[in-house]
């Protein structure tokens, strides 16, 4: 596993090869505003990131995270530099083949979870499989399927309001891997959450998002669940200026 | 991404009541209005539809079927000579007092009809026999003419009353359609007629005729005006002329058209405005769906189908609420009320209409909404 950012802190991923590159960023920029109210929030990012790791985008609040995940997602425009993910270019994607790319590669796991709320459970984690055209019983038998593995087998027809927000995150992650995706992106995942709520969605998104085929990026300030990351890149004033092993020892 | 479309419509209760009764409101309103206003245009010509004969021949400065201009009686004869003329008869009508035997007046339309045929009577009777007019001094009153002068009680079939100090006699009741000015009808033979009112020099009112088989009715009545000077029209066309005469010189197009065009801009403006809101309230819901794949096309056709779905829900409760109301006020002939299917498509293509431009704006904002929101 290696990932370079201007600190040069690549890191060797004993699990998978160099070749199994998911995302590869080169020289990313991204500005808001324009004229003199012009904010450079990205300012030149290199990063990579390998299939089969977990890694964290940490940094202050305003030093661009959100930001860098949204254009690694595909869901927000760059101003200049290269975006690679899983093997395409974003940069060059036309906005209709970027959208079918994100619906078929990557699922999301939102900080306020987005759940539709007059959705059930399983129609909730049913929906990126309605949207890939999947037919309706099919898709919730498959939705109810994952909301099992992330324990939720019991509640698969309640309604997102009937649920604790734990249990809506965990729906939030259900959803995001029900198409399994190659891509895994979260937003402040455990930022809506309590202590013990937040520790269980990451070991969620550690034991059940982490595969060896998909890697997953989680943006957040919760130190408390560091410990969950392979690898952490921190952004400081639109610059990653730091990436650092989580589990060296696992790495050496 | 139907279901959830729909789902997401009805799962937001309070939202999707208020578009449903915003909607329900205005085509109630529009349908409501029109229809009543479209029954005064039917009352308006309800001499015509009573009398349903083909072609009316009268005056040809005319304005509507209620503004008699008598014309000379030899009318009758030189219409009956136009080729193509199957039959012409004469038809005196006009406005005389009744005095009743309790000392009561009241305002009455005298309608003489051509004795021989009774050409011009009406389609149903409800009470005694309407050939029994041919008896001395027989009149036939329309039901509205007994209600109006004090009901059953006070008059029926066998009651005498005066007419210009002329004894008439109720032989019969009729069905008709009721009259704009609710004037009640008296019906007796033309000669008879022309007996009650005081004398004038001329007393006939129209000459009703009707083509040959096989000649259209437009092109006797032009023959018609062309060789006699009067005014010829198709009942059709008689009736377009006194609808026109009722728009024009009274302020029911105005009142009317102010009501319906307020209900229409109020109703869907709540509807419309109500719909925006709905959608830009779930920005960040339709954000969620487009980050995780959903092409703008597929959300769209959620809005569009959303759109459709409340619209046509509110466009049939306001019709069924309308049609009850309709009935109900409109059961013994208490408000006029034609509900048309022309009133009915018009206000589908309206209501389609503006919930196509709510959706589009709608759609519009969804288009330029950067996934991006869903991270903020």
């Amino acid at each position: 596993m290696s990932m370079n950012g201007p600190g040069d802190n690549a890191i060797p991923m004993p699990e998978q090869p160099p070749a199994s590159l998911a995302v590869q960023v080169r020289g990313l920029v991204k500005s808001f505003g324009a004229g003199e109210t012009t904010v450079t929030v990205l300012k030149g990012i290199d990063l990579d990131v390998h299939f089969g790791e977990l890694l964290l985008l940490v940094g202050e609040s305003g030093g661009g995270k959100t930001t860098l995940l949204s254009a690694i997602a595909g869901i927000l425009d760059i101003d200049a530099g290269d975006l690679e993910v899983l093997g395409a270019s974003l940069t060059t994607m036309t906005a209709g083949t970027r959208t079918r790319f994100r619906g078929q590669k990557m699922g999301f796991v939102f900080q306020q979870f987005n759940l539709l709320p007059a959705l059930t459970a399983a129609e909730n984690v049913a929906i990126p499989l309605l949207i890939q055209g999947l037919r309706r019983p099919e898709a919730i038998s498959r939705g109810r399927l994952m909301l099992e593995r992330v324990g939720l087998g019991d509640r698969t027809e309640f309604l997102p309001r009937n649920l604790s927000g734990g249990q809506q995150q965990r729906v939030a992650v259900a959803r995001a891997l029900v198409n399994d995706p190659q891509l895994l992106v979260c937003d402040e995942p455990t930022a809506a959450l309590d202590g013990p709520n937040g520790q269980k969605i990451m070991e969620l998104i550690r034991d059940v998002g982490r595969a060896p085929n998909r890697c997953v990026i989680v943006v957040t300030h919760d130190s408390r669940v560091f410990h969950f990351g392979d690898r952490m890149a921190e952004l400081t004033d639109g610059r990653i200026v730091g990436v650092h092993p989580i589990h060296p020892e696992a790495t050496a | 991404m139907n279901y959830v479309a729909l789902r997401m419509l009805f799962g937001d209760r309070a939202k999707y009541l208020m578009l449903l009764c915003g909607l329900t409101f205005a085509v109630m309103l529009i349908v409501q209005q029109g229809s009543i206003f479209w029954g005064l245009m039917m009352w308006s010509q309800s001499s015509i539809s009573n009398i349903n004969v083909p072609i009316w021949v009268t005056d040809p400065g005319i304005g509507q079927v209620d503004e008699v201009k008598p014309i000379a009686a030899t009318a009758v004869d030189r219409v009956r000579s136009v080729s193509g003329v199957e039959w012409a008869v004469p038809l005196y009508k006009g406005v005389l007092r009744a005095r009743l035997s309790n000392g009561d007046y009241h305002q009455i339309t005298l309608t003489g009809l051509d004795a021989p045929t009774l050409i011009g009577r009406p389609a149903e009777v409800l009470e005694g026999r309407f050939e029994d007019i041919l008896e001395p001094d027989a009149v036939v009153l329309d039901q509205w003419a007994v209600e109006r002068m004090g009901g059953p009680s006070v008059i029926g079939i066998g009651t005498l009353f005066e007419l210009n100090d002329k004894l008439a006699r109720v032989v019969a009741i009729a069905k008709t359609q009721k009259s704009f000015t609710n004037i009640p009808v008296v019906y007796t033979t033309y000669e008879r007629a022309i007996r009650y009112v005081p004398r004038e020099r001329r007393t006939l009112s129209y000459v009703l005729a009707k083509a040959v088989d096989g000649i259209p009715a437009a092109e006797v009545t032009a023959r018609i005006h062309e060789q006699t000077g009067l005014g010829a029209f198709s009942a059709e066309e008689f009736g377009w002329k006194t609808i026109n005469w009722v728009l024009k010189n009274t302020g029911i197009g105005i009142n009317f058209g102010t009501t319906i065009i307020l209900g229409f801009i109020v109703g869907m403006a709540i509807a419309g405005q109500t719909f925006y809101l709905f959608t830009v309230e779930n920005l960040k819901q339709f954000g969620a769906l487009k980050a995780m794949g959903a092409s703008t096309f597929t959300l769209a056709r959620m809005i569009l189908l959303q759109a459709f779905t409340v619209g046509l829900t509110g466009y049939g409760i306001g019709i069924g609420l309308a049609t009850v109301f309709g009935f109900l006020s409109a059961k013994g002939g208490g408000l006029p009320f034609v509900e048309t299917w022309q009133l009915l498509l018009l206000v589908l293509v309206a209501l389609l209409a503006i919930c196509t431009l709510s959706a589009l704006i709608s759609i519009t904002k969804l288009a330029r909404l950067e996934p991006a929101i869903v991270f903020r």
